[in-house]
């Protein structure tokens, strides 16, 4: 009878080794085609321009192999570090608009109930558009004429219709109110989401115990909300960063350079210097600075608790 | 009725130089024609614009004429046609003809995309029409022995537009054609909404540093290597002058991103009295002219330093060239002839308003009449003492323009130093 | 919070709305002007002679047909990434997978990766493939970049449904596909509809790609067709804000459609608990 029981038991540890194969077996073939055409498109390229970046490549004649020389070009450019100090500024310049407009909009949102769910829809609708498609829009709006948009309204202020996109020192943050405009709905939503996490009941004891509305957005409002906060800080960094449509189609990168962040220097000079070994070098800058974002993010989400990771 | 004389014409002086048969055979040639033409051009096939209009006719006349080719046209944004040809060349998927900027000549052969005409023309056009063309743009065409495009549409290229009705509120005709009197006149044209001068500085095609400095004439090119000096006495006086503009209000210190298409669009809206543009869309400027009296538009050359002679830089320019790796070349060599005869010179000067690729056609009437006065100045100013092409050899052609257009916003929206804003430019172009 | 009053609350909002929706209408607004009167100084915003010429235009330059194409791709890579995304969370939330924290890793690192810095050497590897300027390369492209979310966004969901949810479709009988079709994966219509409609948006908003991967007219997209009206005739204001307006007309509409579950979505999967 033991040797039954031990051959039962065999047996059905082998039974459970197979269903435990099939099941690795199935779900691999359920995660399969997905794996491959998320590696295929993202990853591989990837792979290939860091090969590429390797190289002497211009007007696609691959002139070969000269190891890290393109970095070190890059990095001893003072144009390089200049796009590298714009990009900061961009992001960082439209963070701290956009997100407290977000958070502005998100308490308003709440406070109106149903209307609010219509407000957010009204101020998503900049974030539905197609980047290049608000740089054109946005490019006739600031037309420096006086039919324009923003340019009559130099007018009826006496003053000739200023164009913000070639002035200096007004072009970058001219487009960071467009990014900003383009983006912070978004932001919206997420924070609306994060407001209504907090409990009511909370404020009612704070109101109880006297607490003026600063001290009420400090003490309650703003800790619970952080982990929303650092959500949308981290995704609009990401979506800052990466920002290029709107400034091939507003200002080229100019004037004077001043708005050629880093992503804007890729364009330039991959596509229309042409130098692509130095542009693919960029490019993986590029990726690794992403990368970092990205692992900061996870881990911020990771911290939270019933965080999505 | 015109055009038929001429035909009779051309076939007598072919019958003369003893060669109607092979001309006859050429035609008869042209009937075995079949296949797919692919065009890529920055021309729309559907556009409304004068030179698209033209090119409509030609292919529908050469279909016509050849039942079993089929022609598509393919458009491009212009910046990008030489790049996405060379792509396109080095992937097997190249159009059978292409539209190039003279100054990508060089580059795009280089890279083995483009057949040699001269191994496809046709006798007749060998005899003919290549010896009536502008010999200093064909000329330009010949790389190391290959004829690697021809060009199209001969013009002044970057010229100057101005208004003569603005002109006139200062007494004059015409903008003075010396530099210290040019920037007091553009200065007075100030005035108001209104600008005296108007430069592209951010088109990565053009740079108008680099077309006031041809007012020192061809020299400024090293004739060995193409560079010009960047911080040279010259570049320096250009850089002077401009400084002297932007002091002078003719030239505004912010508008400093401005693209030919911006010029355009604002000069039509009466933002400019003078500006620097593109020669062949002289139709199209007055097409959309706005704020004035489009007959008032009216062409200039550049003015010059010291006693030179008014400065015409040549290009860049347009030029039709044939893919080294096209399947059908014959018929494409073919519609590319077509674009070149004395009718086809005739449509794109009478519809579009550009000088005629065959010169022997402009003795015909209409370029006696009041139309034809502007292709007549074009023409004149092709053959003007200060017309200059770029040269073939010029370096970094991806660069140049950038950052000769980066030197000049400099010099133009900010304070610093002539020469410190050259030698960066010097620096960053490697030269 | 006390912090706004009733009226400042009001006015901030109705403000906010004017300044987002402002210039879409301002663009229809100069859309529907005769060319001669889009420059008219003091500026109008309802035309007094309203012109359908410049819609005229965008038929006439087939402008339709690239609108055509844009929706095509976008249903396209979607129903891909929805599918094979779907199926992907399930199994990351659900199977024991050699190497899973590897596979998260790439899916999320997936997202780090800009599509316009790896446009040369997709391109490449797209001719070599044979799949350039094909009707294939843009949904494939697209529901690539949008798959990483996809998943994301799937697993998220599942990991929150206990499995005894399922075991017990099961237990009466169900298959565990049907298990899942019928028990877990109604509730997770928000996070799929966010997905579908994040992905619309990014296949329908995209330029960088779309001109870089196809050539042809006839395979173009609608934003890379709005380029084209900026070209040498001057910039053809009137084409373009028309151009802008039926550009931004299918996204305003699945917003419109889906806004309940996208608003919901985005905020669920971000914020758990």
């Amino acid at each position: 009878m033991s040797d039954t029981a031990i051959e039962t038991s065999v047996d059905s540890s082998r039974a459970l080794n197979s269903v435990a194969r099939k099941t690795k077996l199935v779900g691999s073939a359920l995660v399969g085609p997905a794996l491959l055409l998320v590696v295929a498109i993202n990853v591989l390229p990837a792979f290939y321009g860091f090969y590429l970046s390797l190289r002497k490549l211009f007007f696609f004649g691959d002139e070969g192999f000269v190891g890290l020389d393109n970095y070190i070009a890059l990095f001893s450019d003072p144009f390089a570090w200049q796009a590298i100090w714009r990009s900061l500024v961009f992001t960082f310049g439209s963070l701290a608009i956009a997100v407290p407009l977000a958070l502005l909009s998100a308490m308003g949102i709440r406070r109106l109930g149903r209307w609010g769910t219509v407000l957010l829809t009204v101020l998503l609708v900049p974030w539905a558009m197609s980047p290049i498609v608000v740089a054109l829009l946005w490019k006739w709006i600031l037309v420096p004429s006086p039919g324009g948009l923003v340019g009559s309204l130099f007018t009826a202020f006496g003053v000739p219709p200023q164009d913000l996109l070639t002035d200096p020192v007004l072009a970058m943050p001219t487009l960071i109110i467009i990014g900003v405009w383009r983006n912070f709905a978004f932001a919206a939503i997420i924070l609306t989401g994060g407001l209504g996490q907090i409990p009511r009941d909370l404020y009612k004891a704070a109101a109880v115990d006297g607490l003026g509305p600063v001290e009420t957005f400090r003490k309650i409002t703003l800790p619970l909300l952080a982990p929303s906060l650092l959500i949308v800080i981290s995704m609009l960094t990401i979506s800052y960063f990466n920002e290029v449509q709107t400034i091939i189609g507003l200002t080229g990168g100019g004037p004077i350079r001043r708005t050629t962040t880093l992503s804007y220097l890729l364009y330039h000079t991959g596509f229309i210097e042409l130098d692509q070994g130095r542009g693919n070098a960029i490019a993986v800058v590029m990726f690794m600075i992403n990368m970092l974002l990205i692992a900061l993010y996870i881990r911020i989400l990771g911290k939270q608790p019933g965080g999505a990771a | 009725m015109r055009l038929k004389n001429m035909d009779r014409r051309e076939l007598l002086k072919l019958g003369a130089a003893g060669m109607l048969l092979p001309a006859l055979s050429g035609i008869a040639r042209a009937q075995d024609f079949s296949g797919t033409i692919r065009i890529w051009t920055f021309l729309s096939p559907e556009g409304q614009s004068p030179r698209e209009v033209v090119l409509r006719e030609l292919i529908d006349k050469f279909t016509a004429a050849n039942p079993g080719v089929t022609i598509t046209v393919e458009s491009q944004p212009f910046q990008e046609l030489e790049t996405k040809f060379v792509a396109a060349s080095a992937q097997n998927r190249a159009p059978d003809i292409i539209w190039m900027r003279d100054t990508f000549l060089n580059l795009v052969n280089e890279r083995g995309a483009l057949a040699n005409l001269d191994e496809h023309l046709s006798e007749a056009f060998r005899t003919e029409a290549l010896p009536d063309l502008y010999q200093v743009f064909a000329d330009k065409s010949v790389i190391g022995g290959t004829r690697t495009s021809l060009p199209l549409w001969p013009s002044p290229a970057q010229i100057l537009f101005y208004r003569k009705d603005a002109l006139a509120e200062v007494g004059l005709e015409a903008p003075p054609l010396t530099w210290d009197e040019f920037i007091l006149v553009a200065a007075k044209l100030t005035s108001g909404d209104r600008l005296g001068f108007g430069l592209p500085t951010n088109d990565n095609s053009v740079s108008a540093f680099i077309n006031m400095m041809t007012g020192f004439g061809p020299g400024i090119f090293d004739a060995a290597t193409g560079h010009f000096d960047v911080t040279g006495p010259e570049a320096k006086e250009t850089a002077e002058v401009v400084r002297q503009l932007v002091k002078a209000g003719a030239l505004s210190p912010t508008l400093l991103n401005a693209m030919g298409d911006d010029i355009q669009d604002q000069f039509a809206a009466g933002r400019f009295a003078i500006v620097q543009a593109f020669a062949p869309r002289f139709e199209q400027y007055k097409k959309i002219a706005a704020a004035y009296d489009p007959e008032q538009l009216a062409v200039s050359p550049w003015p010059a330093f010291g006693d030179r002679p008014p400065a015409v830089l040549l290009g860049p320019y347009w030029t039709v060239g044939l893919s080294a790796k096209s399947e059908n070349q014959e018929a494409a060599t073919a519609f590319i002839e077509s674009l070149y005869t004395p009718e086809a010179s005739m449509q794109w000067a009478q519809v579009a308003g550009l000088v005629p690729d065959r010169r022997s056609v402009q003795s015909d009437p209409y370029f006696d009449t009041p139309e034809a006065a502007t292709i007549n100045v074009f023409d004149s100013l092709l053959a003007a003492p200060g017309a200059l092409t770029f040269p073939p050899n010029l370096p970094d052609i991806t660069k140049v323009f950038p950052v000769m257009n980066t030197a000049l916003q400099e010099l133009i929206g900010t304070d610093e130093e002539i020469d410190s804003i050259l030698s960066r430019a010097k620096a960053t172009l490697g030269w | 919070m006390k912090l706004l009053s009733r009226t400042a609350l009001v006015l901030g909002c109705l403000l906010a709305a004017l300044v987002a929706l402002g210039p879409i209408f301002w663009a229809l607004s100069t859309s529907l002007k005769p060319t001669n009167r889009i420059f008219a100084v003091p500026p109008q915003l309802i035309p007094p002679d309203p012109s359908l010429e410049h819609y005229a235009r965008l038929v006439l330059e087939g402008v339709h047909w690239t609108f055509l194409n844009s929706g095509g791709y976008a249903f396209a890579a979607v129903a891909v990434a929805l599918i094979l995304g779907t199926v992907a969370g399930y199994a990351l939330a659900r199977y024991p997978l050699p190497g899973k924290p590897l596979l998260l890793v790439i899916f999320v690192g997936a997202m780090a990766v800009p599509a316009f810095a790896v446009l040369l050497p997709t391109q490449l590897m797209f001719v070599d493939l044979g799949l350039y300027n094909t009707y294939v390369a843009l949904p494939l492209l697209y529901a690539g970049h949008v798959l990483p979310f996809a998943v994301w966004v799937t697993r998220s969901h599942f990991t929150t449904i206990p499995r005894e949810l399922e075991q017990a479709a099961q237990i009466d009988g169900y298959s565990r596909f049907e298990a899942v079709w019928r028990v877990v994966l109604p509730g997770a219509k928000p996070a799929l509809l966010a997905a579908a409609t994040f992905g619309f948006l990014h296949s329908w908003n995209d330029y960088v790609t779309a001109t870089t991967m196809v050539d042809t007219p006839d395979l173009r997209t609608l934003p890379v067709a709005l380029i084209f009206f900026q070209g040498f005739h001057g910039r053809d204001w009137g084409a373009l804000m028309a151009g802008v307006v039926i550009a931004t007309i299918p996204p305003v509409v699945m917003f419109l459609l889906f806004r309940k579950y996208l608003i919901g979505g985005f905020a669920d999967g971000s914020v758990k608990g």
